[in-house]
């Protein structure tokens, strides 16, 4: 999903977000303001936009601020300053705390205003630990280690038990681990991180990885090119390296913090797993 | 206000290095400058010159030096190294190195009691990391690097700048020494009182002001005279003198931002020591007991020990550190400088300048040429009037610059686009030109009435003091400025980017030269040529060795203004195997050669005639250089390089002259800002004299003939001149005033307005001053005597101490000379009294 912020006031705008959807959960109901100009030639189709939107979810609360005002033109800037938008727009349109805005090709409102709105009256399924699905796992064990392998589950572990173990055996012996990972990205409209991870054992590095959540860039389903790329970074990681940063897929630095977060957590883990 | 030397009104700044002091006399390699003293000394001993010798028996006394001419307390200091742990990429005088840090904090720990601290800025990162190629884990290699080489030098304190704490903190290293806080860091065995340290982060230049609203008593601990305190301060040279004001500290080291050149000045009874960028010379302080016991400023401590600061610089001369050496030699080919993935280009403008106006289409090009690798900003260079930001073309310059930095923050992308426009539509509204090229005009609108553009041009204004930004265009290529042999051309810029970008470089680089022409092919101890100059395949070829020239340097270790180091780039550049040494102008060996060789104005570079043999020597520096008829030797002519120190006049410490012209504007106004910073300075004041710059007419003057005086704007200005005579002889006390009270209708006629304003008779300063009688001829013409002696001239001329013409070229300049000056005249105050 497009965002206007940066991580300085991540832990800001996620708090105040977060308490906005506990809000919209039992009102639907959260603030939309929109920053505009008549002299703006987009102004009019945006303006049609967020009035069809409004009409369809009726619970939005829609404040229009007209910026050749001099008022007005003050209330865009402490907006700015206070959020530290990095890239101020022409139009901005405010979501609770998420930021949209447009400028020249670029058409974030367009593009994304009435998903960021469904997502944050919680319509999408993003969020949540899905249960594991075992034929799933299976086939994935299977892909890595061969098909003799046998994946048996040994429990959980981790931060809220988010890691799921799977002991994987083939030809009679342990020889990997298949560890199935949640993470949970506090943005409430980013999709949350989940993905199978397949360890090879005793070294315990890396062999591959599956995402269960698709991986998402500015709420749209990566490319296979890209995701495979991301994926690869973690391709012979080791316990010991984990902690070495991964390339954020580009616009989407939360998934690719919480994939890193979430191998360094699982490998971590299963050290101790195979000492036993 | 613009304030110039005549010799310098022409100059644009080349170098960013500091003008640091000569060697101090209890230095432990007291023949260190340039870095090439050892090597000076070995290829002068079969030649047996006169200059060898003295260069050698004065190595021989500064190296043991007695007893008592040791410190209490030796610290030593740096901070804003930014992981530079090899010396400086400087073709010339390559400084610096952590190496070359631990062997001279070694050879101070054997001296005697010793405190080392750091400013931070250690970690490798930020935008003043100019080694950092963007390739994260060298940068953390150079970061952890860094540490360990610290912590092995023997740190006593470090404060922490962001990048050292997200190092810290994420990669979870560990600190170079114990970290400083407001909770201090006590060390108890250095000196009689047990030593305090604090640190201040860059977080708190919102709780210092804080500190100085509370009363003493609620910072009592800060105020103790038990204490010997040190305050590591991150928040810039003017969050020192808050601090400094705040806490009556005995000792701040000022790190984070810089934007001055002072290497140490006081505030109250404070001392404040400046840091070195890159650490390239080491901030030493001396504790020394004071001269006598004096109130402080707190009003009630009794200040024990007097502090001097100055830098050594980390010279080749100074042996690495074996320890320190061992530790870099496996990770040299990494650190050694790479090509850096991106560059950042300030280009610095005024809209109206034309040589602005002509460089921008090459610039762009260039700009879009490296897109994605080089990264330009647009900055603005202003000047301060009455207070407020003001533009050298005037008032609608000032205006488009405020619009152009909006678009500048707004609309980065069309900021090219905006110049061309202004270019072809000079006298067009903004209005017509954000409608032109699609800018939204209520954001513009918005942002001007918001005031928005105001603290974007302070902070330019802010910047380019720090980046020493004194004309226009002018480039800054990742954190320096171009140097000024460099033409704001689009070959020559994209010569000096693609030197700089790392492989694989863009495909415009394959045909960029080298090089143009010799100049830019430099390297101690070699001539450089040019080999196919200015062509696709140019080379710098260095297979000529430079031919070794012995050479002395003569100066003045009171010197307030410094540009021996600016001289000695300038000298070098012609004549890289130049080797000197350092004498000062006390010692009976430099009053010898001054009498020998008739000079006149320090510093002063006497070589070895040998120099003459070097290649091009008559068409570079022999343009520079004259020949002493009965020595032979090779002086540098004064004039042209701008050696300021008057050679023959004796130091007078605590007295300042000023001599202006009161009908130019900036006479007038740099008058008025010294009687007002002597006014503010209170008792820490100079003893400030003002003359008003009168000279000999001597056009068409018979032998014989009466003398005539004669001022910048007329004789009207010479009657202006006589007046004020007439006025210090009627009524003394209100002179001042009048000076004051007679600018405000500078140049009038009507000079008798404010006179009546002062209650000043003007029938009776007419008297004295329309047929002046033989004592007030006698002294207007003393006035145009004592500038003839000074060979100097124009609006403004400044004489610190009776000996040093001192170029100011602004409001703070002027100040922190008067400030120096001060101190100094206070000392002789203390010491006369002892």
């Amino acid at each position: 999903m497009p965002h206007a912020f940066k991580w300085r006031t991540l832990a800001i705008a996620t708090a105040m977000v977060a308490a906005a959807v506990h809000a919209a959960a039992e009102e639907k109901s959260f603030p939309v303001v929109v920053y505009f100009s008549k002299d703006d030639p987009h102004w009019r189709g945006v303006e049609k936009l967020i009035d069809a939107v409004a009409a369809k979810h009726p619970s939005l609360n829609v404040t229009r601020i007209d910026i050749d005002t001099p008022n007005g033109y003050k209330l865009l800037h402490f907006y700015e300053e206070q959020y530290h938008v990095p890239e101020p727009g022409e139009l901005t349109v405010t979501v609770a705390s998420i930021g949209l805005i447009d400028k020249g090709e670029r058409r974030d409102i367009e593009r994304y205003f009435l998903p960021v709105v469904e997502r944050l009256l919680g319509l999408h399924e993003i969020k949540g630990k899905q249960p594991v699905d075992a034929a799933r796992l299976a086939a994935f064990a299977q892909e890595i280690f061969g098909k003799d392998a046998d994946a048996v589950a040994l429990g959980q572990g981790g931060v809220d038990k988010n890691l799921d173990f799977f002991r994987v055996r083939a030809g009679g012996k342990d020889v990997g681990w298949v560890v199935s990972a949640f993470q949970k990205i506090e943005c409430p409209i980013c999709i949350d991180a989940q993905f199978l991870i397949a360890v090879k054992s005793p070294k315990l590095t890396v062999l591959g990885m599956r995402p269960v959540r698709e991986l998402e860039r500015r709420g749209e389903k990566l490319d296979g090119d890209s995701a495979a790329k991301f994926l690869a970074q973690f391709k012979g990681r080791a316990v010991d390296d984990v902690r070495t940063g991964v390339d954020a897929i580009s616009g989407a630095t939360k998934t690719s913090h919480a994939y890193q977060t979430a191998v360094f957590e699982a490998l971590s883990q299963l050290k101790l797993l195979e000492k036993k | 206000m613009s304030m110039s030397h005549p010799m310098e009104s022409c100059a644009k700044s080349s170098t960013r290095k500091l003008a640091a002091r000569r060697a101090p006399p209890f230095s432990p390699f007291p023949l260190r400058e340039g870095g090439r003293g050892g090597r000076f000394a070995r290829r002068l001993l079969p030649a047996i010159s006169i200059l060898a010798l003295m260069f050698l028996s004065f190595r021989a006394a500064a190296a043991d030096p007695a007893p008592q001419d040791k410190p209490l307390l030796t610290i030593l200091y740096t901070a804003e190294a930014h992981a530079a742990l090899l010396p400086c990429d400087c073709p010339l005088q390559p400084l610096g190195g952590v190496a070359r840090r631990a062997g001279l904090i070694e050879r101070y720990r054997k001296r005697g009691p010793l405190i080392v601290v750091d400013g931070g800025g250690w970690a490798a990162g930020g935008i003043y990391d100019e080694a950092s190629d963007g390739d994260s884990r060298r940068d953390d290699l150079r970061s952890e690097l860094m540490l360990k080489a610290m912590q092995t030098m023997g740190y006593d304190a470090v404060v922490m700048s962001p990048q050292d704490l997200a190092l810290h903190t994420t990669n979870g290293t560990g600190t170079p020494a114990m970290a400083a806080t407001a909770m201090p860091i006590v060390i108890k065995d250095k000196l009689d009182l047990p030593i305090r340290i604090f640190g201040w982060d860059d977080l708190s230049a919102t709780v210092i002001p804080q500190l100085a609203k509370q009363q003493p008593g609620d910072f009592s601990a800060l105020h103790s005279d038990k204490f010997f305190d040190i305050h590591l301060s991150r928040v810039g040279e003017d969050g020192a003198e808050d601090l400094a004001a705040a806490t009556h500290g005995d000792l701040i080291v000022s790190a984070g931002r810089k934007t001055t050149q002072r290497i140490g000045w006081k505030v109250g009874e404070t001392a404040i020591a400046n840091f070195d960028y890159e650490a390239q010379r080491l901030g030493v302080v001396e504790v020394w007991p004071a001269s006598t016991n004096e109130k402080g400023a707190a009003g009630g401590s009794l200040r024990k020990f007097e502090l001097r600061v100055r830098f050594e610089p980390l010279g080749a001369d100074i042996p690495d550190d074996p320890k320190i050496a061992e530790l870099l030699k496996p990770h040299l080919d990494m650190l050694r400088k790479k090509g850096k993935e991106k560059i950042a280009v300030e280009f610095w403008t005024m809209p109206e300048c034309p040589g602005c106006i002509e460089a921008r289409p090459d610039m762009q090009r260039v700009a879009q040429e490296l897109s994605g690798r080089v990264e330009f900003t647009l900055h603005f260079k202003l000047h301060r009037e009455n207070g407020k930001l003001a533009s050298l073309h005037g008032e609608r310059e000032l205006q488009e610059a405020r619009v152009q930095s909006i678009v500048r923050k707004y609309y980065p992308e069309k900021m090219w686009d905006w110049l061309a426009w202004r270019e072809a539509n000079r006298n067009a509204g903004w209005e017509e030109g954000a409608q032109k090229l699609g800018l939204l005009s209520a954001r513009i609108r918005g942002a001007l009435n918001a005031g928005e553009a105001e603290p974007l041009l302070e902070a330019d204004y802010e910047l380019a003091s720090r980046r020493r930004v004194d004309g226009t265009p002018a480039l800054i290529v990742a954190n320096r400025p171009l140097d000024a042999t460099e033409e704001i051309k689009r070959l020559p810029v994209l010569r000096v980017l693609c030197a700089n970008l790392a492989a694989p470089q863009p495909a415009v680089c394959k045909d960029v030269p080298a090089c143009f022409f010799d100049a830019q092919c430099r390297k101690r101890g070699f001539i450089g040529a040019c080999k196919g100059a200015g062509n696709p395949g140019a080379v710098c070829d260095f297979s000529r060795p430079a031919v070794p020239i012995p050479a002395l340097l003569i100066d003045d270790k009171d010197n307030l203004y410094d540009r021996h180091e600016h001289i000695q780039e300038l000298l070098l550049a012609d004549l890289p195997g130049l080797e000197y040494g350092v004498i000062d102008i006390s010692g009976p060996e430099a009053r010898a050669w001054i009498e020998k060789l008739k000079l006149t104005h320090l510093p002063a570079f006497v070589l070895d005639p040998i120099a003459r043999t070097e290649i091009g020597y008559a068409d570079n520096a022999g343009k520079f250089l004259n020949e002493d008829a009965a020595s032979k030797k090779l002086i540098l002519d004064w004039f042209k390089v701008g050696a300021h120190r008057l050679a023959n006049r004796p130091r007078v410490k605590g007295r300042a002259d000023l001599i202006v012209s009161r009908f130019s504007k900036n006479g007038q106004e740099s008058l008025e800002a010294a009687l007002d910073y002597v006014k503010t300075l209170g008792p820490a004041a100079p003893e400030l004299v003002i003359h008003d710059a009168l000279y000999f007419n001597q056009e068409n003057r018979a032998a014989g003939s009466k003398i005539e005086l004669a001022a910048a704007n007329g004789l009207a200005e010479v009657e202006e001149a006589a007046r004020a005579v007439a006025v210090k002889q009627i009524a003394p006390e209100r002179y001042l005033d009048y000076l004051i009270e007679r600018g405000k209708a500078r140049g009038s006629s009507y000079w008798d307005v404010p006179l009546i304003a002062l209650r000043i008779d003007p029938a009776k300063v007419r008297e004295i001053a329309e047929k002046p009688s033989d004592a007030v001829w006698k002294e207007l013409c003393a006035e145009a005597e004592f500038l003839k002696s000074l060979e100097s001239g124009g609006d403004i001329t400044f004489l610190a101490e009776n000996c040093e013409v001192i170029p100011l070229r602004s409001r703070d300049d002027l100040r922190h000379t008067l400030e120096a000056i001060g101190r100094n005249r206070r000392q002789k105050a203390d010491g006369s009294k002892q």
